[in-house]
């Protein structure tokens, strides 16, 4: 009798603790295996192949052009600072994007909610037309709309000040001076205290019910203290657009391209068009009875909306809404498509001196560590959210 | 647009004065219910007149069609031999005849579309337009295909509606073994998948992926709430990286990473490490939905389950599984749509789609240098119908199942 | 305890089948790697060959009416097709965009990369081996007549597009930066775009290959209204690739390409080249496979292949006219580079350029 297979008279076949290490050890094992084994056919099959592969051309110069950066680039500098500048110009696609696709989305869903028969409609129209079409389509017809708008040349002005062409949408904007960061700071330090005080408002607001205007008062000591630092800082100058040179191109101020605002229109409206039915399924999900109460205590309707429904409709609309803005944050690698220098774009170009593989892999960590931005706020959110509520 | 919500809250109005029923009341009540509703309403009208006015004058008058109907069958089936063209052709025939079948037994839905397309049919079979005569039968073979359906319809089911989810089973298989071709049998050698393009691949790719991303998404999905660590970790990784990365640079990838993982000699083809990659990525996606549809199992079921005496592994597959499955199916559906509108990124890797087919077409011809206008239009105008019937559909079946009513 | 040790048993014994099994795994493959099969046995065995080329540029590889493959890259595919298989058509077209064209060739998945593709040293050294020039190009603007821009240094401030992934984006970053001169570079992916964003003038200039800019500018409404600047900022010149490590394919196709030119140097042509086979010049005749061998035996080809290649493709002469000349996209060949060399026999033929072959023999 082999005893050593036997604990406390049950066989280690039968043992509940043996099977459940041993099912996690094996489970583990066929995993990393998995992993293991792919990995290593691959980097085999790389070296055996001489597929160029690695990281050494980073810090080599880059020598391609990238047409918009926010942070200024010069074709001299390095390729993990082109990758920086191409992964600056995609958040920035992104995060307007979402701002503005979340604020379409709401008022497109409110719209299909609608008592008009006609505005309705039109909502539910454009939900059908826009989540129906492939945004690559999309994409390209908003970029023939912006280039069917006159040339630079040729383009509408305000003021000498504001352009629009089909290059795009020329702006003033401040360009920071000497003073800049210590302007930053004042009001930095004056949010503070603006928030600071608003607390303590709040809490005398409902401790002793003496009306405090708590919100108010916040906002006027930060807006304040900014505004006399800017006037006695002068921390920015304001940058104007210029025609400059023979072809007229705008120097100064703000540029939103004409490939960035393609982009922004047909990433909005196709991403606002989900919203919208997520925004609407949300709305209703909000029982009748809520909507009832609210009513007889004497609110308006869009004070209901506002206080009652809106707020318990959020719990439904957070999770999908996320999910869409990562969606959309992934949707802008089409951007090369209609010319505006997004990372996909950029790395594409890059390829012809740097290896391709390392390029989409720098690519794909990029987007990964962007979409588990977007899911980490949605969750802080979530949680925060659900504590409120129970 | 306030105003407009606050009626809207409000709730209905009381029973009707005389003057609110009839065409007129409609009208008072959905349209001109308020000063500021009229005036939005007066205002949408005027810009969807014009709007509409704008497109149809250039559709009729300016856009130069030739671009499309010189061309039909590379947007229907890309670059497949035209010789063989009959037989994705009766493919549709054999869907059209289970459309048929659906209409006698469910009406509704499936008489709409069972009608529209034969209309279609018929129109498309009657223009000439350089079809040749054995497609030209084909395509006005489909009313009478679901005329054939509907007539044998009772039939086939006899009291055993599951004999139609077989005989939709069915049909697909031959469908697609009709399109790729069988070795040795005349008339129906295999084609080179590298032809298959335009439409057809766009329709093919979208229901391989869903249809092979099911098992491998309830596998993830159950893997990702397994109580071994390991598995759990190992699904969650997979599914949030497939889920955070843009699909061109998972086709990319696989495009040039996958043909490392066999020996040299041996070539995979394109389409096929596309439907493995599209595959992949919509089981992830999959994976989501099939939690979420177990997650809103109600929790009594769970609870009777364990009273009745069944095991943790037997409560999942037996009770909440088939029931969380149930719950999802407008999730595939609309996992269906947003994956077929995705199949339009194949164009990265060198596969002709119907969208990337319209783009080669304008570029590769001269003379199309500037209808670019008319292929777009026409391209959104297909994958519009698709997708909207889809969801459509999916609306219905919604409905039907009482989704979110429970 | 005891069921400690029994776990620690079982580990043992699962860590040594998955070990055993991975040493036999790479057994397998170490003997698997042992014999090199020749690609020229493998495109025979296959029974097509595998080009990595494009379907969206005029004249040279793009899609006819029909869905057929056509252009002056895809014929010399046919023609490799035909010398090895006897069969012109018997050719598969892998469509790859720019960026993808190094990782293609480099895998070895293709046995020809005819795409358009510049010959840069980097490229031969890292991406495949370059066979022979077969098209000579170079990198121009193109701007609209009313801005009265006559030379490219003249365009410091404009906007400029250009399609991505080529050389042709970063001859264009280099030539601005060398002459100091500012400017807005948009890149876009293809081709109907740009020409879209030309048009409308959200682009003061177009750069490009020359070639395509004179095919491009000739199907715009207007033609006379674009003017294509006289500098030329780069050499393009573009030829086949094949992969590297099999050097009987790689001098195969040079052979192949090589036989092409020589045919037209030497007047046979797809019309009349039974007639030549049975004349009496003996360069021809060599050519053709009727007398004495140039080395066909070596690369592995029948005697008389070059006499498929030419009655199914044509001589280099042909092919052009067929996809660039008057029949294609319409570039003058006389006078320019991509005219034979200037004492090749022919009489009837355009010369003084630089396209040449060495002798077959």
């Amino acid at each position: 009798m082999n005893r050593l297979l036997y604990v406390q008279g049950v066989p280690f076949w039968r043992n509940v603790v043996v099977l459940r290490w041993a099912v996690q050890i094996v489970s583990a094992i066929l995993v990393i295996a998995v992993i293991a084994g792919f990995f290593g056919n691959v980097s085999r099959e790389i070296a055996a192949r001489d597929i160029p592969f690695g990281y050494g051309f980073l810090d080599r110069e880059a020598q391609i052009p990238i047409g918009e950066s926010i942070i200024g680039y010069h074709p001299s500098d390095s390729f993990a600072y082109g990758l920086l500048v191409a992964a600056l110009n995609t958040v920035k696609a992104s995060v307007l994007g979402v701002i503005l696709a979340t604020l379409l989305g709401i008022l497109v869903g409110v719209a299909r909610l609608s008592p008009n028969w006609l505005l309705n409609r039109i909502a539910l129209v454009y939900i059908e037309v826009f989540r129906n079409i492939p945004l690559l389509v999309q994409l390209l017809f908003w970029f023939l709309i912006v280039l069917s708008l006159p040339t630079v040349r040729e383009g509408y002005v305000a003021f000498d000040a504001f352009y629009l062409s089909n290059s795009g949408v020329n702006l003033p904007w401040p360009v920071p001076q000497d003073g800049f960061w210590l302007w930053a700071l004042v009001t930095v330090v004056g949010i503070v205290v603006a928030a600071v005080v608003a607390r303590r408002l709040l809490w005398r607001e409902t401790e002793t019910g003496k009306p405090s205007y708590p919100i108010l008062t916040g906002l006027a000591i930060a807006i304040g203290v900014s505004v006399i630092a800017l006037l006695v800082l002068g921390p920015m100058s304001m940058g104007i657009p210029t025609p400059e040179g023979r072809f007229g191109r705008l120097q100064g101020g703000a540029e939103l391209s004409g490939s960035f605002t393609a982009l922004l229109i047909g990433l909005v409206m196709y991403t606002s068009s989900f919203i919208a039915e997520i925004v609407r399924a949300g709305i209703q999900s909000v029982s009748k009875g809520q909507t009832e109460a609210a009513r007889s205590v004497g609110m308006s309707g869009i004070l209901t909306l506002r206080h009652v429904t809106f707020p318990q409709s959020l719990r439904v609309i957070i999770p999908p809404t996320i999910s869409q803005y990562l969606n959309l944050t992934k949707n802008s690698s089409l951007a090369a498509a209609i010319g505006y220098p997004d990372l996909v774009s950029v790395a594409s170009t890059m390829t012809q001196t740097a290896p391709a593989i390392s390029l989409i892999l720098v690519v794909m960590l990029t987007y990964l560590a962007m979409s588990l931005t977007y899911s980490l706020i949605g969750n802080l959110y979530n949680r925060a959210i659900r504590f409120k509520g129970t | 647009m306030s105003a407009a919500v606050a009626t809207g809250a409000m709730g209905r109005p009381p029973p009707p004065p005389p003057m609110t029923v009839g065409y007129v009341g409609w009208l008072r009540q959905n349209l001109f219910s308020s000063w500021i509703n009229s005036l939005v309403t007066v205002v949408l009208a005027a810009v969807l007149a014009w709007a509409a006015i704008g497109l149809i004058s250039w559709v009729i008058v300016t856009a130069d069609w030739e671009v499309i109907t010189s061309r039909v069958q590379l947007y229907l089936v890309g670059l497949y031999p035209q010789e063989g063209t009959w037989r994705p052709q009766v493919a549709v025939l054999l869907l059209s005849a289970l459309l048929g079948v659906s209409w006698r037994s469910w009406g509704g839905t499936a008489r709409g579309f069972a009608i529209g397309l034969s209309a279609v049919a018929l129109i498309v079979g009657v223009i000439p337009h350089g079809l040749q005569p054995l497609n030209r039968v084909l395509v006005l073979a489909i009313p009478a295909a679901v005329g054939l359906g509907y007539l044998v319809s009772p039939r086939l089911i006899a009291g055993r509606p599951r004999r139609v989810v077989a005989a939709a089973l069915l049909a697909i298989f031959v469908g697609l073994l009709l399109i790729r071709g069988i070795e040795g049998v005349p008339g129906l050698d295999p084609v080179n998948t590298n032809t298959i393009g335009g439409l057809l691949l766009n329709l093919l790719l979208a229901l391989f992926g869903i249809g092979a991303s099911m098992p491998i998404g309830i596998g993830l999905a159950l893997g990702r709430q397994s109580n071994l660590p390991v598995v759990k970790w190992a699904c969650v990784a997979f599914i949030e990286i497939i889920r955070g990365v843009p699909l061109i640079t998972l086709l990319f990838m696989s495009r040039h990473i996958l043909p490392l993982t066999f020996p040299e000699n041996i070539k995979i083809d394109t389409l096929y490490i596309t439907g493995i990659t599209i595959m992949l990525f919509s089981s992830a996606y999959m994976a989501e939905n099939v939690r979420g549809g177990m997650a809103a199992v109600a929790p009594g079921q769970t609870e009777a389950a364990r009273a009745l005496g069944l095991r943790g592994w037997q409560t999942t597959l037996l009770i909440t599984l088939p029931q969380g499955l149930r719950n999802i199916i407008p999730a595939i559906v609309g996992q269906f749509i947003s994956l077929f509108k995705d199949t339009s990124l194949v164009f990265i890797i060198g596969m002709l789609d119907l969208v990337e087919m319209g783009r080669v077409t304008i570029q590769s011809n001269l003379e199309f240098v500037d209808n670019g206008r008319e292929v777009y239009l026409f391209i959104a105008v297909v994958f519009w119908i698709f997708c909207f019937s889809m969801s459509y559909v999916s609306r219905r079946i919604e409905r039907a199942l009482g989704v979110g009513r429970r | 305890m005891r069921w400690k040790l029994a776990l620690v048993l079982m580990m043992v014994a699962v860590f040594a089948v998955v070990i055993a099994a991975c040493g036999e795994d790479a057994e397998e493959e170490m003997v698997e790697e042992e014999p090199a099969i020749s690609r020229l046995a493998t495109v025979q065995e296959r029974g097509n060959v595998i080009c990595a080329s494009r379907n969206d540029v005029p004249g040279y590889g793009s899609l006819d009416a029909n869905g057929r493959n056509v252009g002056f890259d895809i014929d010399l595919c046919r023609a490799v097709a035909a010398a090895v298989l006897g069969d012109a058509e018997a050719i598969e077209i892998v469509l790859i965009t720019a960026a993808e064209r190094g990782p293609t060739i480099q895998s070895g998945d293709v046995d020809l990369l005819v795409r358009t593709v510049t010959w840069t040293t980097s490229r031969d050294a890292g991406w495949g081996n370059y066979i022979h020039t077969t098209f000579y190009d170079g990198q121009g603007f193109m701007v609209s007549k009313d801005l009265g821009v006559t030379s490219a240094y003249e365009l410091g401030g404009a906007s400029v597009c250009v399609t991505s992934g080529t050389t042709t984006e970063l001859n264009m970053s280099d030539f601005f930066r060398q002459n100091n001169l500012e400017y807005n570079p948009i890149v876009f992916e293809d081709t109907d775009v740009v020409l879209d964003a030309y048009q409308e003038g959200q682009c003061d200039v177009f750069t490009n290959d020359r070639s395509q800019l004179a095919a491009l500018r000739s199907a715009l409404p207007n033609p006379g209204d674009h003017v294509i600047l006289p500098e030329t900022i780069s050499e393009e010149p573009l030829g086949p690739v094949v992969p590297h490590g099999d050097e009987q394919w790689f001098d195969l196709v040079k052979t192949v390409i090589a036989g092409i030119i020589y045919a037209e140097a030497y007047g046979v042509n797809s019309g009349n080249v039974s007639a030549m086979a049975a004349g009496d010049n003996v360069k021809v005749k060599r050519l053709l496979g009727t007398e004495g061998s140039f080395g066909q035996e070596t690369l592995g080809l029948r005697e008389t292949f070059m006499q498929d290649v030419i009655s199914s493709v044509g001589n280099y002469g042909e092919i052009y006219n067929r996809n660039l000349g008057p029949e294609g996209i319409d570039l003058p060949r006389e006078g320019g580079r991509n005219a034979l060399w200037a004492n090749a026999p022919c009489t009837d033929c355009p010369k003084g350029g630089q396209i040449y072959a060495p002798p077959l023999r």
